[in-house]
């Protein structure tokens, strides 16, 4: 079996995880925080401007997922192409993926809940955001956790 | 009575997303407290002109058109959230006492429906006025063979009758309903809602005179698992000797009736009950996305139509502003 093939596959596998599985979640956690913003600009639509910010907010992860990937890959050439560092990477990509797929489902629902509190209290926008922002922070732990992984892979 | 919510309701989403903003729209207990103390007629309708009502009113509109403006207000609301709603049940059961009122003049042979129409369309109806039933589910059909021996008795008997054969099959329609949408808050509701209504109807029946035990067997009866509990109540007579068989909260607000007049029971009771049931809407309003946040809506929406109905008629009918007070209902917000 040729080792230096199957580990680039399962480093290309680890950053198709970690992009997918956060493409994945940020799709769902905006759609559910969408549902919601739907039914409340279908009453006031003047609050579409800050809605959008509540609802774009579970969208980061996707791009936390793709940041992964493509340092992933920008390290490929770098790093030893031996079967430890394609296990390593692979399982550091999937990691990541489930931190941001979890962390973007749930924050669509945190942001849910804070869109539902914007359409009470509109001058609340500010604090409301406080709430899905909470949850981004476990996204971005999850994401700062695959760059040092991949950085004392590559020393 | 903490009971779990369901989660991974996002095809509720819309719709709860609309109920946040119309919760906005529901007035405070001391909104009413405040109105039933309203010395003025000028002034109570210049303040009801400040709430939502006001786009359901046409100008000039006297007191009497308020309850068809209160109305107006909760069925189109009602319509609206319906429309939106992934599912037409849970609206149907906030609706479907319009559609027995409905049901109760066509069996009496009346054309005229003005109750929201929901599960009983208006041909439905017109068939249950000419006699037939078919068009109606088969277990509200099978209600209404009930009264199969009723031709020719008092007219006023034969009301009665149809009211007990109708208000049990509503309360069998709700527990169906219910069933149908396997939620445990709007379950749980449900059954104390049942429950309460049983209780009600024969503290009602008893203050008219008496309950008669073979006619809440033969025409009310079953009403699912608090049949038993309706048949012990029955049986026991007076209702100094129902506080140990009503059970749960809906009985503890039965023993707190007990302590009042004799005559203000059912008054007080179907209250008590009614305040006990927006602990469940509390619950409900906790729920982000799911058919309990809506759910909690519409009782605390219902909850509200009554407190209008009941400071604009009281006040113009020149009730002590006190009276109307006790008799508020406890508010969504």
């Amino acid at each position: 079996m040729d080792l230096q093939a199957l580990s680039m596959g399962l480093t290309v596998a680890g950053a198709g995880l970690a992009v997918g599985l956060g493409c994945a979640g940020s799709a769902k956690g905006i759609g559910t925080a969408a549902q919601a913003a739907g039914g409340v600009l279908s009453e006031k639509p003047h609050l579409f401007g800050r809605l959008l910010v509540l609802l774009a907010l579970p969208g980061t992860q996707g791009f936390y997922g793709f940041i992964t990937m493509m340092m992933i890959m920008g390290r490929m050439s770098s790093l030893p192409q031996d079967l430890k560092t394609g296990v390593a990477l692979l399982v550091m990509g999937f990691g990541v993926g489930i931190a941001l797929l979890v962390s973007a489902i749930w924050q669509g629902q945190a942001s849910a809940a804070s869109i539902a509190w914007v359409a009470r209290r509109e001058g609340d926008f500010g604090k409301s955001l406080l709430l899905p922002a909470m949850v981004e922070t476990y996204a971005v732990v999850g994401l700062l956790a695959g760059i040092l992984a991949l950085n004392t892979l590559a020393s | 009575m903490l009971i779990t919510l369901t989660t991974e309701q996002q095809a509720w989403g819309f719709v709860c997303g609309q109920v946040a903003v119309l919760e906005g729209g529901l007035l405070p207990r001391d909104f009413f407290h405040a109105l039933a103390g309203v010395e003025r007629q000028d002034d109570l309708l210049h303040r009801l002109q400040d709430t939502p009502l006001r786009e359901y009113v046409t100008p000039g509109a006297g007191w009497e058109e308020w309850n068809d403006v209160i109305d107006r207000h909760f069925y189109q609301q009602m319509r609206e959230i319906r429309a939106n709603s992934p599912v037409g049940t849970l609206s149907a059961m906030f609706l479907l006492g319009g559609d027995y009122l409905n049901l109760k003049r066509a069996v009496l042979g009346r054309h005229e429906f003005p109750f929201e129409k929901s599960l009983f369309t208006e041909e439905r109806l017109h068939a249950a006025a000419s006699g037939d039933y078919a068009l109606l589910p088969a277990e509200t059909r099978q209600a209404l063979m009930r009264l199969g021996g009723a031709a020719g008795a008092d007219p006023a008997q034969v009301r009665a009758q149809i009211d007990l054969v109708l208000d049990g099959a509503y309360l069998r329609h709700m527990i169906q309903l219910a069933d149908q949408m396997a939620v445990p808050l709007i379950s749980a509701y449900v059954s104390d809602y049942v429950l309460a209504k049983g209780v009600a109807l024969l503290l009602r029946l008893h203050a008219q005179g008496g309950i008669q035990s073979r006619q809440i067997e033969d025409l009310f009866l079953p009403v699912g698992e608090h049949t038993h509990v309706l048949r012990s109540l029955v049986a026991a007579g007076d209702p100094k000797n129902w506080a140990s068989i009503v059970p749960g909260p809906v009985g503890d607000a039965f023993r707190a009736v007990l302590e009042q007049p004799e005559d203000q029971w059912a008054a007080q009771f179907e209250l008590l009950a009614a305040n006990h049931l927006m602990r469940y809407a509390r619950q409900g309003k906790l729920q982000t996305m799911g058919p309990e946040r809506v759910a909690a809506y519409f009782v605390g929406f219902r909850s509200q139509a009554y407190n209008f109905k009941l400071v604009v008629s009281g006040r113009f009918n020149g009730l002590d502003p006190e009276v109307i007070r006790r008799r508020l209902r406890e508010c969504y917000v």
